[in-house]
């Protein structure tokens, strides 16, 4: 099939547009998505195009905030930390079009892994805690009062 | 009237920034630092149920208290605060109206000079915030960013290489960082120069607007510039870029001064004491009277003509004459015209008139 915008090249990329609620797919060449498909995505001229190759984007769905692609355009705001691994590709091209950087050079944080993670073990046990002495579970409680005490240790050491 | 004892301590003293220490503080009344930050393994204010964001809040009180800043400082649990003190730190530009009225579970940490405030589950997890008086957001960025490295210890930022720090709003992801300033331009307001100034910044990408702006009308000759989008460049060129922005701003005001007292020397004298004579003996007074006389008040003790007057109490008098300052000061609830006439009381205290009457 030849392209569908330029009736040139090989039409390989399936797009699909939603036109008034419509949905529309079409075939056209690499060239004219480069040129009009994956950019119109950004502009905010044009609400309802979209796409990835061979790939309805606004199925895809953040399997962390249930957030799509539809939601975020029309919102400009993101559900959670993962939709900017979900929807990696298109933001890195929105960020482009919003100010023209493509990486981010700006501080890096200090992390230390060793205490966020003792950190997060404490309160997991102390969720666990209050759990089991509302059920009464004395023994279990006491067990994991020690924990809480030899990771709270651990933590200071460091 | 209970007034929460937290906001109570707060009441007698002014926030720190308000005293003209910093570089050009005739001109720029404050400037702010702000650093967006999420959790990595919470969804964004958004999208999480209530229970999660009561779960973020009491996890982000809890490591933040043992950093020292806060030593002494300040927690504000927003659903303990009436609407009153909400307003009241709104008014000290501490937290956002958001915070206060719009989100759930969220409230904020602020230091004892109130020279740091981080709001707690706004449109971000955390909003770390510095002020200072005059152009000073390089001197803000230090203490920030040290803060910031203090808070990142303790909770771990959603972060990523190619994006840097994840924010919910596209233009705040990157730096998280937004520079921004609240600038005194009566000259430039005066000679109609302003508008080439807005447009002239909004080329730099550089946003300018009313601080008090309210169908399309500025009070009191206040602007406030700040910062676009934080991606894909350092922190240190966004506070160039600002820093650089207000500088311009600065010279051509002082320079639309210049003209103005050379053209217009009486004319403007007299818009000065005639705004001095109503603060000094009108008995009511609004809250936008207020801002907007001020305004000439403070063009002439930038220019040497009222000497009586400090721009101390000016700033004081900016945040003091507002709705909620003035009735937690006064310990009541007053409406419109008992307020007015408390206002037109107030303004000769901070400005040690002498009440005659």
């Amino acid at each position: 099939m030849l392209c569908e915008i330029c009736g040139k090249e090989e039409g390989r990329i399936k797009y699909t547009k939603v036109i008034n609620g419509e949905k529309i797919e079409f075939y056209i060449c690499e060239k004219c998505a480069k040129e009009k498909g994956f950019l119109s995505l950004i502009a905010e001229s044009e609400k309802d195009e979209t796409l990835k190759e061979n790939k309805d984007i606004h199925t895809i769905e953040c399997s962390f905030c249930r957030k799509k692609w539809i939601d975020i355009e029309r919102d400009g705001k993101f559900g959670c930390p993962q939709c900017y691994s979900t929807f990696r590709p298109f933001i890195s091209k929105l960020l482009a079009e919003l100010n023209g950087g493509e990486k981010h050079k700006g501080k890096i944080p200090i992390v230390d892994k060793q205490i966020l993670f003792l950190k997060r073990k404490i309160r997991e046990t102390k969720m666990a805690l209050d759990d089991a002495i509302d059920k009464e579970e004395y023994e279990l409680a006491a067990t994991l009062r020690d924990k809480i005490k030899s990771l709270s240790i651990k933590i200071n050491i460091k | 009237m209970r007034i929460n004892n937290k906001i109570q301590g707060m009441i007698e003293k002014p926030s720190q920034w308000i005293d003209p220490k910093g570089p050009y503080s005739e001109i720029v009344f404050s400037t702010k630092v702000r650093l967006a930050r999420n959790l990595q393994n919470h969804r964004f204010s958004i999208s999480s149920t209530s229970d999660e964001k009561e779960r973020i809040f009491s996890e982000l009180v809890d490591d933040m208290s043992s950093v020292d800043t806060f030593n002494n400082g300040y927690l504000f649990d927003m659903k303990k605060l009436s609407s009153l003190e909400k307003e009241f730190l709104i008014e000290r530009h501490l937290v956002s109206y958001n915070l206060c009225f719009k989100s759930d579970n969220s409230g904020a940490m602020i230091d004892n000079k109130e020279k740091v405030s981080v709001m707690l589950n706004e449109e971000d997890h955390l909003s770390i915030q510095g002020f200072a008086c005059g152009l000073q957001l390089f001197e803000i960025f230090d203490f920030l960013n040290l803060l910031d490295d203090e808070i990142g210890m303790r909770v771990e930022y959603a972060f990523d290489r190619d994006f840097g720090y994840l924010t919910t709003s596209p233009e705040n992801v990157g730096t998280g960082l937004r520079a921004s300033a609240i600038i005194h331009l009566p000259a430039l307001v005066i000679t109609r120069e302003v508008e080439r100034i807005v447009r002239k910044m909004r080329k730099k990408n550089l946003f300018m607007n009313g601080l008090y702006e309210k169908s399309n009308e500025v009070k009191g000759n206040l602007f406030q510039i700040s910062s676009g989008v934080s991606f894909g460049k350092t922190e240190g060129t966004i506070l160039n870029l600002v820093t650089e922005g207000i500088k311009d701003i600065v010279k051509a005001e002082r320079d639309a001064r210049e003209v103005l007292v050379k053209n217009a020397r009486v004319q403007m004298e007299d818009k000065i004491w005639r705004a001095y004579g109503i603060l000094r003996y009108a008995h009511l007074l609004t809250s936008d009277e207020v801002i907007n006389l001020s305004s000439a008040v403070r063009l002439g003790v930038g220019l040497g003509i009222i000497r009586d007057v400090t721009l101390q109490q000016l700033n004081k008098m900016l945040i003091y004459v507002q709705p909620g300052h003035l009735q937690l000061f006064y310990g009541k609830k007053m409406n419109d015209y008992e307020r007015d006439q408390e206002r037109g009381r107030f303004v000769k205290e901070i400005l040690s008139f002498e009440e005659k009457r």
